[in-house]
């Protein structure tokens, strides 16, 4: 029998029992997966994107299938606020799961009455500020592609909370580390990224894009090596602890994110492919170490850097 | 509990052109599946990740003693060419059942159902179902041309009357297959209305089920990615104030008279 391996981590003073969460979008709240398997098994759930009020999203077709991946234009159809405390929550709070709430507004405002609610709330872990939306008009990306807009917005919500704040990045910028640099002056706990990079297919049959949006978030594998240099270049800079995500299907792939610095990482299009990845990237990461002999997971965090 | 389950491939013969029917062993999906729900197939295999994408198939047949899952899909493009190549003893990655499936009335005495192209494939479940329960079963199957028309020999067994319609009358009257269910439901006082096939079928289905005052249940198909409800991509446009709904969970059947057609 190998020793025993640490993988209990503390990030921006959420504990997790591993460091895989799911990410945003991909898991829904939780109860479609939790048909599979014991939800409480993960490090954490980002639930998906929620907005001051409903919203009804893009128009059809969402999502088209890329080479290693696929473009979706969803546009943050969700139920609200409130709808996700009412109707969404209570199932989340029946596992000891740390439920990390992702946010996205069209104003400051809107994502600073948003982390005010949720400030009241019991079972939230976290808020997951969301500035890289590429799917929606006003605010998601427009924020995060910005410094000054990107510092405005975690300001505004860091003030209106005390709760652990997760900003997640876009790629779709010219200099991450700049936006990276602004969050944490602003006042964030830890950096989550990548979203999705913009794309778009043409439907050569009927001569026209493909997704009914025009353009679209690409995720899955193909984004992979954008988002650990990404990853790379953010942990370069910051002082903050950063969650990795885009395109982990194995644990082979969580294990370059959390090389490359990665606190934690989050498993998002892979779900799609394999609704048990995450269980396998934990026990694949947890067979890593005991042959590796690191005991600490702490070891592995950027141990690639060194 | 949802599951994935690792099936084998008992056979996998093409029936028509470029259309394929695959039977699966498959026990424990086959004891809860019900007529027109769907199973989520990984065509990617080993450690390849490309295509990406689960394919959603509809489920063909279900044989409870065999513990068999049978599927009628058409080659349309990478993933169902991946299917069409798979072998006796190859072995697929399946999700399921999933979706919501057909539900026949407790009162129905008299149903029909209509299939265009390979459209055909979630209804002969439910045609075995319901003579099974000792429902009047009357089908009407259209496709383009006469080798298009799909198992109609399967749908025979399991129906009273059997209607062929083809556009270019190869095979049975040349008309559209809505054509024939008009004379149908003049002739025949059926309970309700089961369709799957192009669209602009089940929308003069619903159109007919409408005039006539009669449910009916259509099944839709849409590019999907989880399968399970969690991603929303696959919705469809309703008729409740532009509400999307999900093809995956919220169907893949729906009622008629829930969908909007006109998007």
């Amino acid at each position: 029998m190998s020793k025993d391996v640490m993988m209990e981590l503390d990030i921006a003073g959420i504990e997790i029992k591993n460091p895989v969460m799911v990410a945003s979008g991909t898991f829904g709240f939780g109860k479609e997966y939790g048909r599979f398997y014991d939800i409480s098994r993960l490090g954490a759930i980002m639930v998906k994107g929620l907005t001051l009020k409903p919203r009804l999203g893009n128009p059809p077709p969402r999502l088209i299938e890329t080479p290693a991946g696929l473009l979706n234009s969803i546009g943050l159809e969700n139920p609200g606020i409130q709808g996700f405390l009412t109707s969404e929550l209570p199932y989340l709070r029946e596992f000891a799961l740390p439920v990390i709430v992702n946010i996205a507004g069209d104003t400051v405002n809107d994502y600073a009455k948003m982390a005010d609610i949720l400030d009241e709330v019991k079972g939230i872990a976290g808020i997951e500020v969301n500035i890289s939306c590429p799917n929606v008009k006003a605010g998601g990306m427009a924020f995060g592609a910005v410094p000054e807009l990107a510092y405005d917005v975690v300001n505004g919500v860091r003030k209106a909370t005390g709760l652990p704040l997760i900003v997640k990045l876009s790629p779709n910028v010219t200099d991450i580390k700049e936006i990276a640099l602004k969050v944490q002056d602003a006042g964030a706990d830890a950096i989550s990224l990548i979203n999705t990079p913009l794309g778009m297919t043409i439907n050569v049959e009927e001569q026209r894009p493909a997704l009914g949006n025009v353009f679209g978030g690409l995720s899955g594998p193909a984004i992979r090596p954008i988002a650990v240099r990404m990853v790379w270049e953010v942990v370069g800079v910051v002082k903050l602890p950063v969650i990795g995500m885009g395109g982990i299907v194995t644990p082979h792939d969580a294990l370059e994110f959390i090389m490359a610095g990665a606190t934690a990482i989050a498993v998002g299009a892979g779900n799609f492919l394999n609704p048990m990845a995450p269980l396998e990237i934990i026990d694949g990461i947890r067979e890593y170490m005991e042959k590796e002999n690191i005991s600490d997971i702490n070891e592995l965090i950027g141990i690639a850097r060194r | 509990m949802s599951q994935k389950v690792i099936a084998r491939v008992l056979s996998n013969h093409e029936v028509a052109p470029e259309t394929f029917k695959m039977f699966l062993d498959a026990p424990s999906v086959v004891e809860k599946a019900e007529p027109g729900q769907f199973v989520h197939i990984r065509v990617s295999s080993g450690t390849s990740l490309d295509p990406f994408l689960r394919r959603p198939l509809s489920i063909f047949s279900l044989d409870l003693d065999e513990g068999r899952l049978g599927l009628l899909f058409r080659v349309v493009g990478k993933g169902t060419s991946i299917l069409a190549d798979m072998k006796d003893g190859d072995h697929l990655d399946i999700i399921g059942p999933l979706g919501r499936g057909f539900e026949i009335r407790e009162d129905s005495k008299k149903i029909a159902i209509i299939g265009g192209g390979i459209g055909v494939a979630p209804l002969l479940e439910l045609a075995h179902r319901a003579t099974k329960k000792g429902i009047e079963v009357h089908t009407l199957i259209g496709a383009r041309t006469g080798s298009m028309i799909l198992c109609p020999d399967e749908f025979r067994t399991y129906s009273t009357t059997l209607a062929i319609a083809t556009d270019d009358g190869s095979v049975g009257k040349k008309a559209l297959v809505t054509d024939i269910l008009s004379g149908l439901l003049e002739r025949e006082k059926v309970d309700e209305l089961f369709a799957c096939g192009p669209v602009s079928m089940l929308k003069t289905v619903a159109k007919l089920a409408r005039t006539s005052d009669l449910p009916c249940q259509v099944s839709l198909e849409a590019r999907m990615a989880c399968g399970v409800g969690a991603c929303l991509g696959c919705t469809i446009k309703t008729q409740r104030d532009g509400k999307y709904l999900k093809v995956c969970t919220d169907g893949p059947v729906f009622k008629g008279e829930e969908v909007d057609w006109d998007e």
